[in-house]
């Protein structure tokens, strides 16, 4: 291995055969199964003219794990995960918000859980760089949902340590790194993230959710948070707006995601947001209506046979203790923490709800490479 | 001509801190007994007590949560600046 040198801090390696730089890169531990493309410098170097900040300014400071993540280590990671050096940019806003203290980053990192990242993309930015929010969007099939979100979890396995494979511990010569990923079963949104480009154009009345949080419409902005799991909620047999709440709370109540604090996002498609349109709801009367029919007390959950999380866990079938009556448990913190975001295919009546699980929420600018040009 | 590659693992940097100094005796001193909330964590927590008074006579507990999950402030603690020496537990 050579030393840093070319204007890098990270170390470079030789490889003598370029054929083999896939496999080396395996080898290295590198990967998150599927194969990567090779950081070469001068990939490298075409993220960080696309992302227009210095290589060393920090962008993470991973106090649990005592290490720094850079730009310039988000660039590499970015670069094996096959984007496009213009989407550094929105990569760069996502690991941002990643060092948000609401949203929990040592808990997507390390829990048993298995949470993984998902994100919402707003702005203009989406369609320049042609994601995909229709067919298919949580899906496979485009390159920007797809990279973006597998950028952010190799940074995780690479940058910030959550090597995956817990109970797989190596031998214990010293040369491979811990396994910090200690999730129990993990799950396919790992590879690549709950990716959600919003689908803003299909219904202008229902405002996007930056702008719900204050972003102006012209304005780049990612929102992260973590996602245990989803549920799809079938709701092609509700005519109203209001037989859709009821079916989603109908759901959600019994999902086993019932929390005294979190975030929910709920990714609605086209068919059940004309209804809601048509019946003069609004995002903000969505996600109301959607905390208030999960609300349920402790007791509730208790005598219904349930256990809830979040320092409220009792076994099951535990006795009903005092103050279970009054405190509450619901799909989020309160209304305000129901996000609604509009994506999907034309046709289909398949509403998604990403549920939480222990981290929180946090939305960034996407500074494109001018403005960071600007302040750098 | 070789072929290079850049190294995208971040690798930790040492903290500077120390450990603590070691009591010399847990008699008459006051346990910290600090639960992440999970199940078993305060049933293990209790054993630790009984065992701790039976023992070594410590004058008492403090008992206290935290989250594992993130780092904590240091407002969060409750009265753990009162203990002697504190124990975190995990249970799961």
């Amino acid at each position: 291995m050579s030393g840093p040198k070319a204007g890098f801090a990270s170390g470079l390696l030789d490889i003598a055969d370029p054929e083999d730089a896939i496999e080396f890169c395996y080898e290295q531990g590198w990967t998150d199964g599927l194969p990567v493309v090779p950081p070469t410098p001068e990939r490298v170097r075409r993220f960080l003219a696309a992302g227009g900040r210095p290589p060393d300014d920090v962008i993470v400071e991973y106090i649990d794990r005592s290490r720094r993540v850079t730009v310039e280590k988000a660039a590499i990671n970015s670069v094996m995960a096959g984007c496009r050096p213009d989407y550094f940019p929105v990569v760069l806003a996502l690991i941002e918000a990643m060092a948000d203290p609401g949203f929990h980053l040592h808990a997507a990192n390390a829990s048993t859980g298995g949470m993984a990242v998902g994100f919402v993309v707003n702005g203009p930015i989406r369609n320049e760089l042609n994601m995909n929010c229709r067919g298919n969007v949580l899906g496979p099939g485009n390159r920007a949902n797809s990279t973006i979100g597998r950028a952010l979890r190799l940074t995780q396995i690479n940058a910030m340590g959550s090597v995956p494979g817990a109970g797989n511990e190596p031998d214990l010569d010293g040369t491979a790194r811990p396994i910090l990923d200690r999730s129990t079963m993990g799950q396919p949104g790992k590879y690549a993230g709950y990716h959600v480009p919003e689908y803003e154009e299909a219904f202008p009345s229902l405002a996007p959710l930056h702008v719900m949080h204050g972003f102006a419409r012209e304005q780049d902005v990612v929102s992260l948070f973590s996602v245990v799991g989803h549920l799809q909620i079938s709701a092609h047999a509700e005519s109203t707006a209001q037989e859709i709440i009821d079916t989603i709370c109908f759901y959600l109540a019994g999902c086993g995601r019932l929390t005294r604090g979190g975030d929910c996002v709920l990714v609605i498609p086209p068919e059940n947001a004309e209804k809601f349109v048509r019946d003069g709801f609004s995002k903000a009367d969505i996600a109301d209506a959607v905390y208030q029919g999960t609300r349920r007390t402790v007791a509730e959950v208790k005598r219904a046979g349930g256990s809830v999380s979040g320092g409220l866990m009792d076994r099951r079938g535990g006795p009903v203790r005092p103050g279970d009556d009054e405190r509450e448990v619901a799909i989020a913190t309160d209304g305000s923490h129901v996000h609604v975001v509009v994506a999907g295919g034309p046709a289909g009546a398949f509403i998604y709800a990403l549920l939480p699980y222990g981290g929180g929420f946090a939305m960034r600018e996407i500074r494109r490479p001018e403005s960071n040009m600007r302040e750098g | 001509m070789g072929y290079e590659v850049l190294d995208p693992v971040v690798e930790p940097i040492a903290p500077e801190a120390s450990l603590a100094p070691r009591l010399d005796s847990l008699e008459g001193k006051w346990i910290g007994l600090w639960s992440n909330n999970k199940i078993n964590a305060v049933e293990l927590l209790d054993e630790v007590e009984a065992i701790l008074r039976d023992r070594y006579g410590i004058a008492g507990t403090k008992r206290g949560t935290y989250n594992a999950g993130r780092v904590m402030r240091a407002g969060e603690w409750g009265d753990i600046d009162g203990c002697d020496a504190v124990i975190l537990t995990h249970g799961d």
